[in-house]
């Protein structure tokens, strides 16, 4: 594994390996239970959250090596400082969303609106998931915390966000 | 002679023996990744520094990998510090694979895991040393982190360990960042780690968070003590830390004045910390020293899970790389205070243990809605788990039969991201349309997965 493609390809392919063991895994004990029988809410609403977990986490995983990726063909590893926040949600699905204002850290330090942007800024009709990028170079580490504001039609919601700046 | 002090003496041989040989650099690296660059070396840098802080004395700083062993032959490891233990002993077998096949030298290394918490007996402190140094085990593992749930599963099938519990994730797997500081000072060695457990809950966990109860958590911690606050929000606190707390005067010791912040939420508690307003002073061993812990709940009241990160920016009053800094840190467990927290002192501790935890949510409201409707719920998660299976069952016997190509690698990534995005859109629409809720202006708090 010389070559920086190289380094890549194996990166990708460890990682699809792992997933798919796992996703796996998550599947079979899922059927195991539908097997069984009396398969209700309660299992619906834990295996939900788990599968959708599941697949957030393959998401910023798959993206997370692709990032990498990127950083390791072109060399650029030091610059800028991009941070990702995990997964929120508003129960307005499809709504717009935009930063009530800059976010904040425990000891008053500010991540400026900015250069922080809501990923995506309008969801689809039934997306309810969002997250944050931020370009934090420069900035102090912290964990930055503020309100996205989710408005579709009249329902307005605001929803408490923060972001980690290694 | 202190046990990170022993452990310290082992990287240390390691990392010199990597200089001499680009074999055992290779070896070491396949669970050390930072010396897959061929210019990291720490160990001697880090030792003249060392002698430089500290008082005279004959003494070395660090004692030789021989005298290492021997003193963790000595100490029984207690909470996280077992963990290190296990994988500083893998790395050393992984670095000098031939002490395996010596008699004497195996069983100096064995020794060392020896002890009650460990391995029970010689015959069992044998079969964990061939254990972590499995190569084979290694390379059939998808990762490290799955190399290391290998390991401690076929310990605890085996018997090798008594109780593996407490573990916690695989030791030195920050991943390093160099950040640029404000003000265009320089890039610093940040290091990030993050972690899953499910061992225990977010109200327990959260007691421990507050510095003063770190010095019971981990040796490493000579000193945390508490001097105010000021402004108010702002706790101000001296930390004396160093490889050998009894003592410090002719060990590696650093103090540094810090101010920390602490905030809460219903599901997560944050501290910060960062080098007091006035610091660093031309004296100060510690130039940068700031970052956070977060610990989360997302897991559910009946089985709760929670997500640990945390960061670190260090800076030393002495120039070392990145790198080196990254090993430094995992050597000491500096920037690993968490695990210290979470596998020392909350697993074990009593219920009332530690201290409530200081912070304050932010302006946040809580969540309203009724009862869910999960009927159609149950419909989407078969769909989106039979969807899954079924794509994962095709990928891995592609891959069984040798068949998983660079074309289908990148067809099945392309094939994720649209499954990801239509089913989670399709599960999670079903159940915010089920869940009913009402329209209008609301807080919520953070609801990260």
């Amino acid at each position: 594994m010389d070559s920086p493609l190289a380094h890549v390809v194996d990166g990708y392919t460890r990682l699809a390996a792992s997933l798919l063991e796992r996703w796996s895994a998550h599947a079979s004990m899922v059927a195991t239970k539908l097997d069984a029988g009396g398969y209700d809410a309660d299992d619906a609403a834990a295996d939900l959250a788990a599968t959708a977990s599941l697949a957030t986490e393959s998401g910023f995983l798959l993206a997370s090596e692709a990032l990498d990726a990127a950083a390791i063909l072109t060399g650029r590893q030091d610059e800028p400082h991009i941070v990702d926040s995990e997964v929120f949600s508003t129960s307005l699905a499809g709504a717009k969303l935009r930063l009530a204002g800059p976010l904040v850290s425990g000891h008053g330090s500010a991540l400026p609106a900015a250069v922080v942007s809501v990923k995506p800024p309008e969801l689809e009709p039934t997306e309810a998931d969002f997250s944050l990028r931020a370009d934090a170079t420069g900035h102090r580490a912290g964990t930055y915390v503020g309100s996205v504001v989710a408005s579709r039609g009249d329902a307005v919601e605001s929803v408490t966000v923060l972001i980690v700046v290694p | 002679m202190g046990e990170i002090r022993d452990l310290i003496g082992i990287y240390g041989a390691i990392d010199r023996a990597t200089m001499e040989e680009s074999e055992r650099r290779a070896r070491v690296s396949q669970l050390l990744p930072v010396y897959q660059h061929p210019d990291v070396h720490w160990f001697d840098d880090f030792e003249e520094w060392t002698n430089a802080k500290r008082e005279d004395t004959e003494e070395p700083p660090f004692p030789s990998f021989e005298d290492a062993l021997r003193g963790l032959a000595g100490v029984e490891p207690r909470g996280r510090m077992r963990a290190r233990r296990l994988f500083a002993i893998a790395t050393a077998a992984h670095a000098f694979p031939e002490l395996l096949e010596s008699h004497g030298e195996s069983t100096a290394l064995a020794a060392a895991l020896r002890v009650g918490s460990l391995a029970e007996d010689d015959e069992r402190a044998q079969n964990l040393l061939e254990l972590l140094g499995d190569e084979q085990l290694l390379l059939e593992s998808d990762d490290l982190d799955a190399w290391w749930q290998s390991v401690l599963a076929v310990a605890s099938y085996n018997g090798l360990i008594a109780d593996t519990a407490g573990m916690g994730p695989r030791p030195c797997s920050g991943r390093l960042v160099m950040v640029d500081l404000p003000g265009g000072k320089g890039p610093v060695a940040t290091l990030r780690t993050e972690f899953e457990t499910s061992e225990i809950d977010f109200d327990h966990a959260g007691r421990f968070l507050e510095p003063v109860n770190w010095p019971d958590c981990s040796d490493f911690w000579c000193e945390m003590t508490k001097l105010g606050e000021q402004p108010p929000g702002v706790h101000q606190y001296h930390e004396v830390v160093s490889t050998d707390c009894p003592s410090k005067e002719s060990a590696w010791t650093i103090e540094a004045e810090l101010d920390f912040s602490f905030t809460r939420f219903t599901d997560t508690a944050i501290t910060e910390y960062r080098l007091r307003d006035g610091h660093p002073l031309p004296n100060d061993d510690v130039l940068v020293d700031e970052g956070s812990l977060v610990v989360r709940q997302i897991g559910s009241v009946a089985k709760p899970r929670l997500r640990v990160t945390t960061t670190k920016r260090i800076m030393f009053n002495h120039p070392f790389s990145g790198e080196a800094l990254a090993m430094i840190m995992c050597a000491l467990g500096y920037a690993s205070v968490v695990e210290d927290l979470v596998f020392s002192c909350a697993t074990s501790g009593a219920a009332g243990a530690g201290t409530s935890f200081p912070g304050e949510s932010p302006a946040a409201g809580p969540t309203k809605g009724g009862p869910p409707d999960l009927g159609p719920v149950i419909e989407a998660v078969k769909e989106c788990i039979d969807d899954w299976a079924d794509a994962a069952e095709a990928s891995s016997k592609k891959m069984a039969e040798g068949r998983y190509t660079a074309d289908a690698l990148v067809q099945d990534m392309a094939r994720a991201w649209v499954r990801i995005v239509r089913d989670g859109a399709t599960a999670l629409d079903v159940s915010v349309r089920s869940a009913r809720m009402p329209a209008g202006t609301r807080a919520r708090e953070p609801s990260a997965k």
